[in-house]
């Protein structure tokens, strides 16, 4: 059996940014990962989303789906979920099964894992928070540098920047903003002094999304069908870099295994693997071994690798709130070509003025997510609301409200074993608020609804996502200074191992509001780092 | 339920939404939907054979339903062929969100107004017919 330096479990933003850090130090890297592929046949054509709807015979395929399988009652739980995105989520059921009574686990099996449908928002840390979860800020703007020329960022140094990004970061100019977030940003800047000295912010976000060529991918063609496709290559997503590995002679990827457990030895790591499509176990040997397969993904191979059925481990999520808002003065205003559907706008209220604990929003406009999927909002019958909706789309907003979460005694998983599935074990899941939180929660969205009123838009109803539907999950594997079981060392190696590193977000021991991916990723690179030291 | 009845049904429900008659490919996703659906819930039942019957009261039954029963049988079967005729360039018309003008406001205020009256007597209608 060849016995790798490394192995790194997931490709996914973590296991392919860290696998990058390791391959480019000239180390040899073997990748364990499910991996599974999009379904053939759902490619869009080449055209922008509105030339789409008008000519495309066979747009129902990745509008709809090819066997018209139609989830009335799960169509808005994951936007990102489309047709042609779905893959992302296939096959978790069965690999990796879950059970909690009120909280939606989202995994992922795929190449690229849930990366491959991110929302591509790059919003760093504040020293403060990444303190707080157990992240140590020098490294970790190091970090966001790198990470930064490796994928590409688009964004501005606007009012907003504090917030957004380090002024250490290459940045390519902004997307070209849509019309509703042209006027709200026009709105913002009119009174731009008053609002920051109410301590509130708006400004770009930066995103994964390339303006100018970078390397193979292509700038972004305004084709608007991010959420169907990747035209260009310009929105990044963890594949192309894994892509890319591909053709050094010091990476190797394998697809179809599902890590099960390791086992430390004297002078190696053994790795248990399950083949997916034979169903056999395959052992694979490193020297040592970065997880990176999800806060919960890890969590499963670290306690089933102890055996251990009882412990209970915290899990962290964003809590996350949506809030349609409209602009009357956009009603009416037509379909605009060259809309970019990513979040363009974010909103930070910071009362304090120290760029420390803020809270974070950002906004969407909606469009290539079809009538179908929000008709049943209004008050009417389909008829109705259909004729309505073509009026009101072009002024309607979303506002998408990320709350922080730390650990509390009610938010854990545990493994429970099971029997008669593909899996042998279960990942249970109980994740509760407190009273404290809840009000906490309200008193954001007061703030933030408040705000987008202030800049000119009436914000409907606050619509709570269910538990976990952020698709943020931390806090598994707390970082820790001193020695503990199922904790992480500061470098990300897992206590109780010498040469076993966990370079995905389960040791954050706080999650901030300013979504976790590019934080993640810029650890994962340090991770990788320190296990070369 | 046959090729021949569900290929009726995607008409009728067609010509609820958008006043034309629904093509073929359009009758034939339908029926790929629907065929081997079981209705069991009589409640279910019966507001389909009052829509199938009826198809003028389908816009009252839907308004109902929507705010009664908004997960009902009919409403399902709506929302199929509305998601179906979305997604085919022969009704894009019918979809696009074309630029208005400015005075077209009161022109959605009105239906909304309708809108609003349609389902306050879709309400009843649905409580009377006892299918909520």
């Amino acid at each position: 059996m060849k016995k790798h330096d490394y192995i790194v479990v997931g490709s996914g933003c973590s296991g392919s940014m860290a696998s990058q850090t390791l391959v480019e130090a000239g180390a040899n890297v073997l990748m364990l990962d499910v991996g599974v592929l999009p379904t053939t046949g759902l490619k869009p054509k080449s055209g922008s989303f509105i030339q789409n709807r008008a000519t495309d015979k066979n747009q129902h395929k990745y509008l709809l789906d090819t066997d018209l399988a139609y989830d009335h009652d799960n169509l808005s739980k994951v936007a990102q979920a489309t047709p042609t995105r779905a893959y992302v989520f296939e096959e978790t059921g069965s690999l990796i099964p879950f059970s909690a009574d009120c909280f939606s686990a989202i995994e992922s099996l795929a190449y690229g894992g849930l990366g491959a449908a991110w929302g591509l928002q790059c919003w760093r840390y504040s020293d403060s928070d990444a303190t707080s979860a157990g992240l140590i800020p020098d490294g970790l703007s190091s970090g966001y540098k790198k990470i930064a020329e490796r994928i590409g960022i688009s964004g501005a140094e606007d009012a907003a920047a504090p917030y957004t990004v380090d002024a250490s970061l290459p940045l390519q100019e902004p997307t070209k903003l849509n019309q509703i977030q042209r006027q709200l940003y026009r709105s913002y800047n009119k009174y731009h002094d008053d609002f920051i000295k109410r301590g509130l912010y708006l400004g770009r976000t930066p995103l994964a999304l390339l303006t100018q060529n970078h390397g193979s991918r292509k700038a972004y063609s305004y084709k608007n069908m991010d959420y169907y496709t990747d035209y260009g290559h310009s929105a990044w997503r963890p594949w192309m870099t894994v892509d890319e590995l591909k053709g050094k002679s010091n990476f190797s990827y394998m697809a179809g295994r599902l890590v099960l457990t390791f086992k430390e030895e004297r002078n190696s790591i053994l790795v248990k693997t399950r083949n997916t499509l034979t169903k056999q176990t395959e052992d694979f040997r490193c020297h040592k071994l970065i997880l990176a397969s999800s806060a919960m993904g890890t969590a499963r191979i670290v306690l089933r690798s102890a055996d251990d059925f009882t412990t209970r481990l915290p899990l962290l999520s964003n809590p996350y709130t949506y809030v349609p808002c409209i602009v009357p003065k956009m009603f009416g205003g037509g379909s605009e070509e060259g809309k970019v559907e990513f979040a363009q706008l974010s909103a930070f209220i910071d009362q304090l003025g120290n760029k420390q604990n803020y809270s974070v929003a950002s906004f969407y406009a909606y469009q290539s997510l079809m009538l179908y999927r929000i008709v049943d909002q209004l008050p009417f019958g389909l008829r109705d609301s259909r004729n309505l909706l073509r009026y009101l789309l072009p002024g309607l907003l979303i506002m998408g409200i990320q709350h922080p979460d730390s650990p509390t005694a009610n938010k854990f998983v545990s493994l429970k074993k099971i029997s008669g599935t593909a899996s042998t074990d279960l990942l249970n899941i109980v994740y509760r608020f407190t009273e404290a939180e809840m009000v906490e929660h309200s008193r954001r969205e007061k703030q933030f609804t408040k705000f987008a009123r202030q800049l000119g838009t009436f914000p409907t109803k606050r619509i709570h996502s269910p538990n976990g539907s952020s698709i943020h999950y931390a806090g598994t594997l707390p970082f820790s200074e001193k020695e503990r079981k199922y904790a992480l060392r500061p470098d990300g190696s897992l206590w109780g191992h010498r040469r076993v590193y966990v370079a995905d977000s389960s040791g954050f021991k706080y999650l901030p509001g300013p979504g976790l991916t590019f934080s993640l990723m810029a650890n994962a690179h340090k991770v990788a780092e320190a296990s070369l030291a | 339920m046959s090729v021949i009845e569900a290929s009726e049904q995607a008409n009728i429900f067609c010509r609820y939404l958008l006043k034309t008659s629904a093509s073929e490919t359009i009758q034939k996703r339908y029926a790929q939907v629907v065929i081997g659906r079981k209705v069991t819930d009589r409640k279910d039942q019966r507001a389909l054979s009052i829509a199938f019957a009826h198809p003028a009261l389908l816009p009252l039954l839907d308004s109902g339903l929507k705010v009664l029963r908004p997960h009902a049988e009919l409403r399902f079967r709506a929302s199929v062929v509305f998601a179906l005729l979305e997604t085919d360039p022969d009704y894009y018309k019918y979809f696009s969100i074309d630029k208005l003008p400015t005075l077209y406001i009161f022109v959605a205020a009105v239906s909304a107004v309708i809108g609003f009256a349609r389902t306050a007597i879709g309400i009843l209608f649905v409580k009377c017919l006892g299918i909520t």
